[in-house]
């Protein structure tokens, strides 16, 4: 019993010292800007950084770190198994939806902290799940949690039932959560199917599992029930958040059983595979992340800030078409250069181009309202891909 | 006592096929409305067959029809034609044979049911195919021979069972002659038939207790002659099909992600070995064929927006828990010490429920309802048996077992209710625009005016392959259609741009006065758009008076999604 306390001790230890490595040191950099969503949070959360630092998701990596080491230790507390423990650090520490989470800065993360607190202080009482079915309310403004009528259940069903698709889960991801998610990739590792089945079957065959059972299954009955009262606006990572945690911890069952019951070729075996999928889907974040989906993230309006200042103009007129832009301008008003006008369509054509003193920033669409064709500009801001969405006017005496 | 219960069977059977013929048949013309484009084709090339001998290319008899420059398979063709002999050419004869092999399945899936389980469990399968939404939505539509193939999949497996239980030659014979026509009703028999003939081949051989010469020599003329007819059918269409849907190829999604993914490393060496046909084909592959298992998939609430997509569930929700426990208990009855040949037939069962999701998997949009289609009867079937099971493994600790099977009684009664409520009330309301209705508005039109007008003409703005709908709906006597058509190949694709009456542009505007003889009386079909750039002509050309501008400028269907106009005038 002492030997294998130490050796959870032991393994909570190294399961920190590697999540640092991986978090604030290997990906601390990606993604390499901010998404609109995280200025918004940050808003919300009166934080406050700069255009070239990423220190403000520190918080959702500790977050996560947390939730790593408090669920690892709940397997044990549950089953009494060291290696159930072990694998859960590992699996949680690399399953893409986790790891995605706690890369950007976002309020979920807060809910399911709290909750896998309550559930390892709670896990020996018979109410536990009413106590963290009532942290809905204490989140209910954060989150914006709202009670569905019938329409909105029938309505949100088909979600769920995507949501919880072989193909959603371990391939392809949520369509409607392009943003965060690792490419090519689903809310788990493309292995972790194998466990998830066998998970299932050891949490129903095996009473030594019975209590963690109950935990798994409560949980995702409240993770049902979580994604019925969010808001339908929300991404699906987000709705999701509390399923996807108890199906870790199903795989991380599947894992254990696997590991377990077989010859070492065969755990030399899943190690391997393991291991391959890992650095195939982390390659995939750690290269094609933010470019993916380099809109979300901001690429032409951190480049588009960063070139203004270069540039050292003093004055830009942005339109309402172009509000992203001005959104990062206000935010990072610290490491931001120059001033910025916004005017309407109306004025375009007399403030962009017939007695202009200041630059003009103006969309594809808008260049036509000043007579103007997208070949005529020389500087264009443009997503990672190389779509062009941001055209720079020269003030009257440049042209 | 034995006689009765024998009866009961019977009685029930009887019962559950005269229900879901029914219910296959009843509005067979109108529900789903149509017929759509590829209902029309195969509609007109089985009548140009039925009266000529021809198809619509004139070809006689051909192995594979050309139709639009899809290539259709002959034998749903064939078998339409003899209807249309009998019963004339109308969108009930072209529906037929599917809806035909949609019940008949009702009677192949209990024999095999029976067979392999038990009566109560072949009994409870067809209980679900015969109201399976699934099912049903394929009975009904003739756009390509889908079920009818299935239907020949689902037979060839049942005369297999046969052979194994009875050792009898004829059984594999006509399994191989089933399985055969399969491939030359529906591309996914092309897949499915082969991969389950050489499992059959390997079964019966390894389960036969001396080598038979007969069971060697036989099968592989039937297969080398099929296999022939398939290769001159080949070289014409199938590589042009699976160009055409498959996930393979240099401008599909799979490879431009390819190029993508090594844009943003620069195609340095890392990025190819990992960034590779094979590792971006892999994942797809893997996750188009497990989501054919899936919940998204089976219980089907997506809006397609296809004719041939089923736009109904696979298997009714309360259902669905049954069907993945069945399949379960099916791979634990492999591992059981029962006999070799009730293992084999049970490894059957699955090998069909496993490798029928093939044809869809490599396909783009995968899961299609309509491309795994070789699933119908044996989802049907694991269901039953994991029902089956799981109550009588819950037998003695359950209490009140009665009160759960009544439950769930209700559910799928309620399942099914709000299932046939759907199908015939909202389904051709909600989704009805959907058949070509613009389309068969025209051939109303074209159908009651025929002798008033000199010239028709409407664009394939309003419908890609407007020729068919005129030809089917007047039965346009197919000679008739050879000597006037004027036509092009493009791309693959025949363009038929006019024929007798007849006139098919690319889109109406000022250019079509030209082609338009001088005391002809016209009627001209167009949709909005075209319609705003024709009439100020008709107008200034005072082709049309100012009130009946106000006549033809309202849609000759009552639909603001696909307005249709109908402008009539004398040059």
């Amino acid at each position: 019993m002492k030997k294998n306390i130490y050796r959870l001790i032991g393994a909570l230890l190294i399961g920190i010292v590697i999540n640092f490595l991986i978090k604030f040191v290997i990906f601390n950099s990606v993604p390499n800007s901010v998404s609109s969503e995280e200025i918004k949070n940050m808003q919300l959360l009166g934080l406050k950084t700069s255009l070239y630092s990423l220190s403000f998701r520190w918080l959702p990596k500790l977050l996560t770190i947390l939730i790593i080491l408090l669920s690892s230790l709940l397997t044990y507390v549950k089953t009494r198994k060291i290696l159930l423990s072990i694998i859960t650090l590992i699996i949680l520490s690399f399953s893409p939806w986790l790891f995605i989470l706690g890369q950007t800065l976002n309020l979920h993360l807060f809910l399911l902290t709290i909750i896998v607190l309550l559930l390892i202080s709670l896990c020996h009482k018979k109410y536990w799940i009413f106590i963290i079915s009532f942290i809905f309310i204490l989140f209910k403004q954060w989150l914006d949690l709202k009670l569905p009528n019938l329409q909105q259940i029938i309505d949100t069903w088909p979600l769920v039932v995507r949501l919880l698709d072989f193909k959603t889960l371990f391939f392809t991801g949520d369509s409607a959560s392009q943003y965060l998610k690792i490419p090519k990739t689903g809310y788990f590792l493309f292995f972790d199917l194998i466990p998830l089945f066998v998970g299932i079957y050891v949490l129903l065959k095996n009473q030594n599992n019975r209590s963690l059972g109950k935990i798994i299954s409560g949980l995702f009955i409240i993770g049902l029930c979580f994604l019925f009262i969010s808001q339908s606006s929300s991404l699906n990572i987000y709705r999701g958040i509390i399923i996807f945690y108890s199906v870790s911890l199903v795989i991380a069952v599947g894992y254990e059983y696997l590991l377990h019951n077989t010859s070492y070729l065969l755990k030399a075996l899943i190690a391997l595979i393991f291991v391959l999928n890992v650095f195939f889907t982390y390659e995939l974040f750690y290269y094609h992340f933010d470019k993916k989906n380099s809109f979300e993230w901001g690429y032409a309006e951190t480049n588009a800030i960063n070139q203004l200042n270069q540039k050292q103009i003093k004055c830009i007129n942005i339109t309402q078409e172009s509000g992203k832009l001005k959104q990062y301008v206000d935010f990072f008003n610290n490491d931001v250069n120059f001033k910025t006008n916004m005017i309407s369509n109306s004025k375009l054509d007399d403030i962009c181009y017939a007695k202009n003193n200041c630059y003009c920033l103006l969309r594809e669409q808008e260049l036509g309202l000043i007579g103007l064709q997208k070949e005529d500009i020389e500087t264009i801001f443009s997503h990672y891909e190389g779509l062009p969405i941001y055209f720079l006017i020269p003030k009257n005496n440049e042209n | 006592m034995n006689k009765i219960k024998i009866n009961k069977y019977l009685v029930l059977l009887t019962v559950i096929f005269i229900v879901g013929t029914f219910f296959r048949f009843y509005k067979l013309g109108s529900i789903p409305p149509g017929p759509e484009w590829d209902e029309a084709s195969v509609g007109y090339n089985a009548f140009s067959i039925a009266q000529t001998g021809k198809d619509e290319w004139e070809t006689r008899f051909p192995l594979i029809f050309q139709a639009f420059g899809d290539y259709k398979n002959p034998l749903y063709i064939y078998l339409t034609a003899i209807f249309i002999k009998f019963f004339g050419l109308n969108i009930i004869t072209i529906r037929l044979t599917n809806v035909l092999a949609g019940s008949l399945f009702i009677l192949v899936i209990y024999l095999i049911g029976s067979k392999i389980f038990n009566k109560k469990i072949g009994l409870l399968a067809i209980l679900f195919l015969a109201l399976s939404p699934y099912g049903f939505f394929f009975s009904r539509i003739s756009g390509d021979g889908i079920m009818l193939s299935s239907f020949l999949v689902a037979t060839g497996v049942l005369m297999e069972i046969n052979y194994l239980k009875s050792q009898r030659f004829l059984f594999f014979l006509l399994s191989i002659v089933f399985l055969m026509l399969s491939m030359f009703s529906y591309n996914l028999g092309r897949i499915v038939s082969p991969i389950l003939l050489s499992i059959f081949f390997l079964i019966n051989i390894l389960n036969s207790q001396k080598l038979n010469k007969k069971l060697f020599l036989i099968p592989l003329l039937i297969i080398l002659l099929a296999f022939y007819l398939i290769f001159k059918q080949s070289s014409l269409s199938l590589s042009s099909r699976m160009q055409y849907v498959g996930i393979f190829g240099a401008n599909k999604g799979l490879a431009l992600e390819i190029d993508e993914f090594r844009g943003h490393d620069k195609n340095n060496l890392k990025s190819r070995l990992l960034h590779n046909k094979l590792t971006f084909t892999g994942i797809t592959l893997l996750g188009n064929y497990l989501s054919h298992f899936s919940t998204d998939f089976l219980l089907n609430y997506k809006d397609h927006g296809n004719v041939s997509e089923s736009h109904t569930p696979l298997l009714f929700m309360i259902l669905l828990p049954f069907y993945y426990t069945g399949i379960l208990f099916g791979f634990k009855e492999l591992f059981k010490k029962s006999p070799k040949e009730k293992r084999s037939q049970i490894f059957i069962l699955l090998f069909v429920l496993l490798i029928a999701p093939l044809p869809s998997t490599i396909t783009e949009g995968a899961p299609s309802s309509k491309r795994s289609l070789a699933m119908h009867g044996f989802i049907e079937l694991f269901t039953a048996f994991g029902l089956v099971t799981t109550f009588s493994l819950l037998k003695h600790k359950l209490k009140s077992n009665k009160l759960i099977v009544f439950i769930i009684g209700v559910l799928f009664a309620i399942n099914v209710g709000t299932f046939l409520y759907f199908f015939y009330w909202i389904y051709p309301k909600q989704y009805g625009y959907m058949y070509a209705v613009r389309e068969n508005k025209i051939c109303e039109v074209i159908k009651a005016k025929y002798q008033q007008y000199d010239q028709f003409i409407f664009s394939r703005r309003i419908d890609g392959v407007p020729y068919i709908f005129p030809l089917f709906c007047l039965q346009f006597p197919p000679e008739k259609y050879w000597q006037t058509r004027q036509s092009r190949f493009v791309d693959g694709w025949h363009y038929i741009d006019a024929f007798d009456k007849f006139q098919f542009v690319d889109v109406v505007d000022e250019k079509i006065f030209d082609k338009l003889a001088p005391n002809n009386k016209i009627a001209l079909f167009t949709n909005e758009e075209e319609k705003k750039t024709i009439l100020p002509l008709l107008i200034e050309k005072k082709l049309i008076s100012p009130d009946q501008q106000l006549i033809m400028t309202k849609s000759l269907i009552n639909n603001p999604k696909l307005p249709l106009y109908l402008f009539t005038f004398r040059l």
